[in-house]
């Protein structure tokens, strides 16, 4: 079995009525939407609209914000992330996420990635080292690291950081990706590699992408879902396959956005 | 090994046991003194532990008053010299020392801040004791209680002080700068009204402190039980009488005794209260920056 | 307007000068104090010293005993404490930053406060209550390990606080990263939380033995004044400190010998504070590079 990924599809990925708010702030008001198992959607919209509080919501991660509060259900493979019998590792084990900084580990560059392996049992330390080895592979990173992963991982450059990143939630071979602008504390070049790895997962795991670059989403995502920050908090203005987001955004709010992007 | 979960769930448990074992600490603490002090709370009564003629437990006088009295005046005192000195000092780190010698003074005063009280005390008895002794016997005496006290409080004093002085927003050092301030100005015009509060905590923190210290005082002040009236005259505090008695105490002394340590506990919590309520917010940044800089 | 600015710059001046004599003035007094100490204790220390045992009350002799039984006293102490404050430092952590109830938020917050008043419980407070619980409701006596035990009370709140600022240490973007990797709890505190918090983790621990050596009035009443050599755990046995206190004030003729005792106890303390906080700096600047 190759990176097991191939076999798995992904997961459907559905938010009904998501609403979050920070100790009686509202930043999301009421979002719903679906991802079919597969296919990514790209979450556009201005800066305070409530994206990040949404991508945080599959993996219950706001859960470590304190005074934060979701209402409304996240379904992942149909099954209410928050219900009482839901295992919260076992929900992350399914349910990757990158964040918009790389966050490595304080250790070196092997660990990050056996870390995950041996917490989960995956394997013995012959076969973790395969597997890391496979997931360096799969975004591109083998050959850059192989020759010193003893070495801290904190001495990686930024793109690399975020790819190995990357790496260590592939091994755990998710269902759902949350990609909380993975791109965006990279320069240029970084991060074209770092969307050249993303574009390899296309098709084989669910992707939530944020992102403020709409040029990365017509590239990356299936479809693409713009939020708007309202006084009540972030709401889905409009919901696009995303070529047609780009070409012909219907709602003047869309419209502008697109605009804006183009003329920026 | 463990599953994961079962590590978690036995961590969680084991945390939330020992939480509950240090929050009973201070419940456990209350309660043995109370029990033990029971019997003369019972039998002498609150008014004769307040108002018998002086303290002469084996001839049935409980009165704690002089020694209350000598408590207060010895860690007042000590304040009343800790104080400028503290002062002093923070103002020489904040505002006039170089760097270095800044630093130096830093290192020293959590070296002083170190020293244990019993060395401290013994320093009082072979230097300040001798040296009051030549203006007028005995020496030991309220007034060499005060000086090693001072001592002992100093370092920590200073170094909060320091800390509420130097919380001085940054805009407002720099606009203090652009106008071409002197430090000395910063410092008394600006800084010092912004401190007040957290000053007055740090001195409470301190009264608490010297109240409950045992060892620099009993080697110095002479332990004779008496009103506080002259500067170099020998006085007796709660914690000396206790070091003193205790060992050998029994039935209603030992009882009275533990009266004096209920005392204590009551004063130093209610310091503390006190002062983390006055001045929680300027302590706490105080902390923090001083805590970033070490 | 120029007499003022003069006026002003004398003033400046004299404040100036009179801090820096206040200093002067503290800088004096703790050379004094280590002066006197060294010159008077100093000629007495020698490893003939630290080994032999207190012969005629202590006047001659060495501190033996005495020593083996500070490091029973602080060993003990350290043992019965450190584990249980971390625990409570642990759940300090657990509380503040996870999305706990309210139940256990508040118990946190209480928590803390009663640790804040606790740790500022003068010491022969604790004596009191170590007596009346280990040594009488106990039955331990005067005994080593009811001053060990005492002490362990004593260093409760203030290892907790510093273990709890320690845990603090860790990024917050770790602890997601860690999160996120669907690590339980205790892996992220293994792989995540430790490795940035143990230098002041072990610095805590380093400087709660300076404050257990250093201790006296708590163990008056609980571990006795007996300077045999202690053969077990239930044998009153005295410490350094108490040593100092007894010699000085107890011992006709005894204070030449306090005054070894007190420098080397001096010594010690300030060593361990001196090497806990040099190391820290150490790993705080190899960290920065
Ligand atoms: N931990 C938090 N505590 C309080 N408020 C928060 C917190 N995180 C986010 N918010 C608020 O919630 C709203 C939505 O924030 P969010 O980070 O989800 O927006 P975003 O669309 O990701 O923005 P950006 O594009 O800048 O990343 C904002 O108004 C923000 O101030
Ligand atoms: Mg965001």
């Amino acid at each position: 079995m190759g990176m097991a990924m191939a076999a798995v599809m992904g997961a459907r990925l559905e938010l009904r009525e998501v609403a979050v708010d920070y100790g009686g702030v509202p930043a999301v008001a009421g979002v719903t939407l679906a991802i079919e198992p597969g296919r990514t959607l790209a979450l556009v919209g201005p800066s305070g609209s409530g994206k990040s509080s949404v991508a945080q919501c599959p993996n219950r991660l706001i859960d470590l914000v304190a005074g934060a509060r979701v209402r409304g259900t996240v379904r992942v493979d149909g099954r209410d992330v928050r219900d009482p019998g839901v295992d919260v590792i076992e929900l992350r084990r399914q349910v990757g996420m990158l964040f918009q900084r790389p966050v490595v580990f304080p250790t070196t560059i092997a660990r990050n990635l056996d870390l995950p392996l041996r917490e989960h049992r995956l394997g013995d330390a012959a076969t973790r080292r395969a597997r890391a080895e496979q997931a360096l592979r799969a975004v591109g990173l083998w050959e850059e690291v192989a020759s010193r992963l003893e070495r801290p991982a904190a001495a990686l450059s930024g793109g690399q950081q975020q790819r190995l990143c990357l790496a260590r939630a592939l091994l755990l071979e998710p269902a759902v990706l949350l990609l909380d602008e993975p791109c965006s504390s990279l320069d240029p070049l970084a991060a074209a590699v770092v969307e050249e790895a993303l574009q390899q997962l296309r098709g084989k795991v669910t992707m939530l992408l944020v992102t403020h670059s709409l040029a990365q989403a017509g590239r990356l995502a299936d479809d693409v879902a713009l939020l708007w920050p309202t006084e009540r908090g972030g709401r889905l203005v409009e919901l696009q396959p995303a070529a047609e987001f780009l070409a012909r955004p219907r709602t003047p709010l869309a419209k502008a956005f697109v605009a804006g992007a183009a003329a920026g | 090994m463990p599953s994961p979960r079962r590590l978690d769930r036995a961590l969680q448990l084991a945390s939330a046991a020992a939480a509950a074992a240090a929050l009973l600490l201070l419940l456990g603490l209350a309660a043995f003194l109370l029990r033990e002090s029971a019997p003369a709370l019972r039998e002498v009564g609150l008014v004769r532990l307040v108002g018998d003629r002086g303290w002469h437990p084996t001839r049935g006088a409980f009165g704690m008053a002089p020694l209350v009295a000598a408590s207060g005046a010895v860690a007042l005192g000590a304040l009343t010299l800790a104080l400028p000195l503290a002062l002093a000092v923070a103002f020489v780190r904040l505002a006039y020392a170089p760097p270095r010698l800044a630093a130096l003074l830093r290192a020293l005063l959590q070296l002083l801040a170190a020293v244990p009280s019993v060395v401290l005390g013994f320093f009082g008895l072979v230097t300040v004791v001798p040296l009051l002794l030549a203006i007028e016997p005995p020496g030991a005496s309220l007034l060499a209680g005060m000086v090693v006290l001072a001592l002992m409080v100093l370092p920590t004093l200073a170094l909060l002080i320091e800390g509420a002085l130097a919380g001085l927003p940054s805009g407002e050092r720099a606009a203090a700068a652009a106008l071409g301030l002197a430090r000395t100005t910063v410092l008394l015009h600006l800084a010092l009204p912004r401190a007040r509060g957290a000053i007055g905590a740090a001195l409470l923190v301190a009264l608490g402190r010297a109240l409950g210290e045992t060892m620099a005082v009993v080697l110095v002040t002479g332990n004779v039980v008496q009103w506080p009236s002259a500067l170099l005259a020998p006085v007796r505090t709660l914690t000396a009488n206790l070091a003193l008695e205790l060992p050998y105490a029994s039935g209603l002394h030992r009882s009275a005794l533990f009266v004096a340590g209920l005392l204590l506990l009551g004063a130093t919590a209610a310091l503390l209260l006190i002062a983390s309520r006055c001045g929680a917010r300027e302590r706490w940044r105080g902390a923090r920056e001083e805590s970033a800089r070490a | 307007m120029r007499e003022l600015a003069m006026g002003r710059r004398a003033m400046e001046r004299a404040v100036a000068a009179v801090a820096w004599a206040g200093t002067l003035l503290v800088v004096a007094a703790f050379g004094a104090l280590l002066g006197e100490l060294l010159v008077r204790g100093a000629g007495e220390l020698s490893w003939r010293y630290l080994v032999e045992a207190p012969r005629d009350a202590g006047r001659s002799g060495g501190v033996g005993g005495i020593v083996v039984a500070t490091g029973v006293l602080v060993a003990l102490a350290l043992a019965g404490a450190v584990p249980l404050a971390l625990l409570a430092a642990l759940f300090l952590d657990e509380a503040g930053a996870a999305q706990a109830g309210r139940a256990r938020r508040r118990l946190a917050a209480a928590l803390r406060r009663v640790l804040d008043v606790v740790g500022s419980v003068p010491s022969i407070v604790f004596g009191l209550f170590g007596n009346a619980l280990f040594c009488r409701a106990f039955g331990w006596g005067e005994s080593l390990l009811a001053g060990g035990a005492t002490l362990a009370c004593m260093m409760v709140p203030l290892l907790t606080i510093a273990f709890d600022e320690a845990l603090q240490r860790a990024p917050a973007a770790e602890r997601a990263a860690a999160a996120a990797c669907a690590f339980s709890r205790a892996a992220t505190l293994r792989h995540v939380v430790l490795p940035h918090a143990w230098p002041l983790l072990l610095a805590g621990a380093v400087l709660a033995v300076a404050r257990a050596l250093a201790e006296t009035a708590a163990l008056l009443f609980t571990s006795g004044y007996v300077d045999r050599m202690p053969t077990s755990l239930l044998d009153s046995a005295r410490s350094l400190s108490v040593h100092v206190w007894d010699l000085a004030l107890n011992v006709a003729g005894g204070e030449a010998r306090a005054c070894s005792a007190a420098l080397l106890l001096l010594l010690l303390v300030v060593a361990i504070e001196a090497a806990a906080r040099g190391a820290l700096a150490w790993l705080r600047r190899r960290a920065g590079r």
